[in-house]
């Protein structure tokens, strides 16, 4: 495939397409029947086992891409299982996930707010280095010459930010906010 | 409340991935970071999250507040702009921004030029980094997106598009597959199709895109579309040099874009098209195409295929991208068998009975499901 030949992104800032790519699928499960703790441990529980069992080359080249790669074939496994459990009922249609207007699913939508709600307590350099990585797509040299602070702090600004608005997030997803 | 224990996870999968992300992680740091992983299904549960947490990021919208800010801190020293009225990400995506000025000053108010421009587009309403749409098809499906200027995409069987259209272009990235694009006219918004580093630009026009393992395979049935690399493509929207009336074929003089142009009835593949190669030469890599030719290659939109003196390994080929039921040639004298017929995409027992019919097939089914066909006359050695 061509897009292999290209395998350096073109900035190394930005999120790699094959995470946009296979974590499309996954959000989107995640979002529609994953919305529980339960459902998000038990896939990373098959992907763990999937991990251990799974040895080659690749996945040292490329460890992101396969366990991206890996976690979204187990969506799509369980989506295909689902299907023949329960093929032309109308009960089983309600908790398929609908492919159109994903996005526009109430979940996605509460997410975000609670994500943006998040993001605005985080200091501003952090919200600011955050912003560049992802929504520039600069690197971390490239933040660092903008904001004027030394390359550690960039790293630090991002690390910390993950973990606060995981933490924020996290406790939105187990159903603590009505 | 979590654990103090998963805080701990939660912390070093965070370090993991800017420390993954930042350079490309050697094979060292690839194995450590498995080996990690490796400790317990938590591990890879704190990944996995903040990996949707990435991509939750991207989303423009949850920046405005931080731009705003931004904006306010330095409105005493708003520096003019005058850069190209594309998205930032993809002018930058392309290579398209050269040498950066001297950086070290810069620091908050470069920051804030490029915010006091985006929050300047958002007052307006533009959006310059507007939701990008995603969509794909299953296996076996055929799908029609009308999109929101009119233009229709009918994707084809396990194809993924992405969206995008902004103030100033309709953007779209062909990931995987096949589609068809009929696009509506709206001369100041150039239709732009990526596919890897090629860009397909039309006005008004009808064309097929087929992302094949062998290279991407453009076929124009209507209009005229332009072929360019993804660099010229950014550049050209930034300087808005591209003259939709330029004349056929392709062009390299100094400075301008090498790009080819294709009309309708010609097919190209754009892996032809290369920056160093003679202009005469790529122009002549367009091939011309019968009628007859085009309407078949474009008749999976009818979920038909038609195929003329094809052999039968290539049928098989296209009809196993539609099925999730395969069906496998077993020896190459069949294989190369050559088939004329139109065949419904979705049926298989339909072109297994023509070619039974046609006589000297067996066929048997094996433990995966999928059906195996071999020459009857062919003796296994």
């Amino acid at each position: 495939m061509q897009r292999n030949d290209n395998r350096k992104p073109a900035h190394p800032g930005l999120v790699e397409d094959w995470v946009r790519q296979w974590h499309r699928q996954l959000r989107r499960f995640l979002d529609q029947r994953l919305a529980s703790e339960a459902d998000a441990q038990d896939l990373a529980q098959e992907v763990y086992l999937r991990l251990l069992r799974f040895e080659s080359a690749d996945l040292v080249r490329n460890p992101q891409a396969y366990l991206c790669k890996m976690a979204s074939h187990v969506v799509s496994e369980w989506k295909q299982e689902a299907r023949q459990r329960m093929p032309h009922s109308s009960q089983g249609l309600d908790v398929l996930p609908i492919e159109d207007d994903m996005d526009d699913t109430l979940d996605l939508q509460r997410r975000r707010e609670s994500l943006g709600r998040a993001l605005e307590q985080l200091p501003p350099n952090m919200r600011a280095a955050l912003m560049l990585h992802h929504l520039d797509g600069l690197s971390y040299q490239q933040i660092a010459d903008e904001l004027g602070v030394t390359l550690r702090m960039v790293r630090r600004y991002i690390e910390d930010g993950y973990v606060r608005l995981r933490q924020r997030m996290g406790t939105t997803r187990r159903g603590t906010r009505p | 409340m979590k654990p103090a224990s998963d805080q701990t996870l939660l912390r070093e999968a965070a370090a993991w991935i800017v420390r993954l992300r930042e350079h490309d992680a050697g094979e060292r740091d690839n194995k450590a970071f498995i080996d990690w992983l490796k400790q317990s299904p938590v591990h890879v549960q704190h990944y996995l999250e903040l990996v949707a947490l990435e991509v939750d990021l991207a989303e423009p919208d949850l920046h405005r507040h931080t731009l705003e800010e931004l904006r306010s801190e330095a409105s005493a020293n708003v520096i003019a702009w005058s850069g190209p009225g594309i998205p930032i990400v993809e002018a930058q995506a392309a290579g398209a921004i050269a040498a950066p000025l001297p950086r070290r000053q810069r620091r908050w108010f470069a920051v804030a030029a490029v915010v006091s421009v985006l929050t300047l587009a958002a007052l307006l309403g533009i959006t310059l980094f507007p939701r990008e749409q995603h969509y794909q098809s299953a296996v076996g499906e055929l799908r029609s997106i009308t999109l929101e200027d009119g233009s229709v995409v009918t994707l084809n069987t396990q194809t993924e598009l992405r969206v995008r259209y902004t103030a100033g272009a309709r953007l779209l990235e062909l990931d995987r597959g096949e589609a068809l694009f009929g696009v509506a006219k709206d001369a100041a918004r150039p239709f732009q199709v990526r596919v890897d580093d090629r860009v397909i630009e039309a006005l008004g026009t009808q064309f097929n895109v087929h992302r094949r393992v062998d290279g991407v395979v453009l076929t124009v049935v209507e209009g005229r579309v332009s072929v360019m690399s993804r660099a010229d493509a950014a550049a050209g929207l930034a300087q808005r040099t591209i003259d939709p009336a330029v004349s056929s074929g392709a062009r390299a003089t100094q400075g301008v874009p090498t790009m080819v142009e294709v009309g309708a009835g010609e097919q190209f593949r754009l892996g032809d098209l290369s920056a160093g190669a003679d202009v005469a030469t790529t122009a002549s890599r367009v091939a011309r195409l019968d009628e007859s030719e085009v309407a078949r290659l474009v008749s999976w939109t009818q979920r038909r295929l038609a195929f003329n003196a094809a052999p039968v390994a290539e049928v098989v080929a296209e009809l196993n991208r539609y099925n999730h039921d395969q069906l496998r040639v077993d020896d190459p004298d069949l294989a190369l068998r050559q088939v004329t017929g139109t065949f419904n995409a979705n049926d298989l027992d339909a072109f297994v009975g023509f070619l039974q019919q046609e006589g000297g097939v067996v066929v048997r089914t094996d433990a995966q499901g999928n059906r195996r066909l071999q020459a009857a006359d062919v003796q296994r050695h």
